[in-house]
């Protein structure tokens, strides 16, 4: 061992105060304090009925019951893999799925429940809940296709191959599907959308949204969609057939949510969250 | 009384009943009369969109010049065999339209003024035959919860 030469009382304080800030750097986060801010928001959910604001990074999931000034640690706990998506059912039941997790319930007493049920693989790379049926959860593994529950994960059926490189899904009750909704989803080559019969999947916003991010719906008209891509915000007001560009918050989006109330969340690459109360035309950081 | 001849006897209840169950679970074999009337009224009133065969129009994944959806396949290839009985029944008798079609005509016309209940189940009925045993089933899964209503049976 390489012993540090001493070269006077000054010297060695130096030397300590180095290694301790040294120490201090390498020190991981502990667990039950806030995350570390530049890791990506990746999903946000609203449960109105307890004005409960949710919010996944890949290594923790927080929920907020003062519209984002103060935030409780929920977990998962994490060994291996990280999460990718967040859903929130019907029934007001949290979901998260990512690689190396699979699907996982939050249980009444705070626990993690497993939600595989019968998936062939951990591999969840996408999840979105039914926007109406309780127990109906749909998610997606690279190498098979998009699986559906009706039990909330405890029977799973592959249902579509679905179109490749599925990065988010979400399920939307916008009127006029052959079946019970729409199922949204934002892969590496865009947009696309298919009637929850998963009848068709067609290209949508092409023209305007390239390397789509995020996309959320309002509730309280499922017509109205935001998404968001490295090149911006967008709205349309006709289900996704035509976007307008919005100004978008100083952030890099990866996840968006439309309150029960219209506001607008976005959260972003360095796991801020910002809040507009005008439909995207101004914004401000939450918790601010 | 020895107690065999009880424990054939329930034996062979279980037996039968596992056997009806088993029948219960494929789809029951298609009336010859109703698919055959089906033909007919596929062959009048839907082959002109959806093709002689049930092949679907041209190009039917993309919209055409109006910015409509053309009329899907209804044989394997399309995704009729993904809706119930029920589901595909009102589909049939009240019309339907895309909402990402640029027009405001409907995608596909209603023709409860023009067909009997029984005949939209006949026509419906014909299209099963065109579809893969797979297909069939897991739409006769479907149609449990949603099947034809009382006066198209």
């Amino acid at each position: 061992m390489t012993m540090i030469p001493h070269r006077g009382l000054f010297s060695r304080l130096l030397t300590l105060s180095l290694v301790a800030v040294a120490a201090l750097a390498l020190e991981p986060a502990a667990q039950g304090q806030e995350a570390p801010a530049t890791q990506a928001v990746v999903g946000l959910a609203y449960n109105a009925a307890d004005n409960v604001l949710i919010r996944a990074l890949p290594n923790a999931v927080f929920r907020s019951r003062d519209e984002g000034v103060t935030w409780d640690h929920v977990g998962p706990p994490i060994e291996s893999g990280a999460v990718a998506a967040l859903a929130l059912t019907a029934g007001a039941g949290v979901y998260v799925a990512g690689p190396g997790i699979g699907v996982l319930r939050l249980g009444d007493n705070g626990d993690w429940i497993s939600g595989n049920g019968d998936l062939p693989s951990l591999n969840v790379t996408a999840l979105t809940a039914h926007a109406d049926q309780p127990q109906t959860l749909y998610a997606y593994i690279p190498e098979s296709g998009i699986f559906r529950t009706r039990d909330g994960g405890g029977v799973w059926q592959l249902m579509d191959r679905g179109p490749p490189d599925i990065r988010r899904l979400l399920h939307s009750n916008m009127p006029g599907s052959m079946e019970t909704g729409w199922l949204y989803a934002v892969t590496g080559a865009g947009l696309q959308v298919s009637m929850d019969c998963f009848c068709l999947w067609r290209a949508i916003g092409a023209d305007v949204i390239a390397e789509a991010t995020a996309i959320a719906f309002d509730p309280g008209d499922p017509t109205r969609f935001f998404a968001a891509s490295d090149s911006g915000l967008f709205r349309s007001t006709n289900g996704g057939q035509d976007w307008v560009a919005l100004v978008p918050p100083a952030t890099q989006i990866t996840a968006l949510l439309v309150m029960s109330s219209g506001t607008l969340i976005a959260g972003g690459a360095d796991g801020l969250l910002f809040r507009s109360l005008d439909d995207g035309v101004t914004w401000e950081a939450v918790g601010d | 009384m020895t107690k065999a001849p009880v424990f054939l006897s329930l034996a062979a209840i279980v037996v039968l009943i596992a056997e009806a169950v088993a029948q219960q679970a494929v789809p029951p074999a298609p009336d010859p009369a109703v698919v055959e009337s089906g033909t007919g009224v596929y062959r009048q009133y839907c082959s002109s969109c959806h093709g002689d065969q049930g092949q679907g129009a041209p190009d039917w994944q993309r919209p055409n010049a109006a910015g409509d959806l053309p009329a899907p396949p209804h044989d394997s290839t399309g995704h009729t065999w993904r809706h119930a009985d029920g589901a595909l029944y009102q589909l049939v008798m009240e019309g339907w339209r895309d909402p990402f079609n640029r027009t405001d005509r409907l995608t596909m016309p209603a023709f409860a003024d023009v067909l009997a209940p029984t005949d939209v189940r006949a026509v419906l009925d014909f299209l099963k035959t065109l579809w893969t045993p797979d297909q069939r089933l897991s739409q006769f899964e479907l149609s449990r919860t949603d099947p034809y209503p009382p006066e198209a049976r």
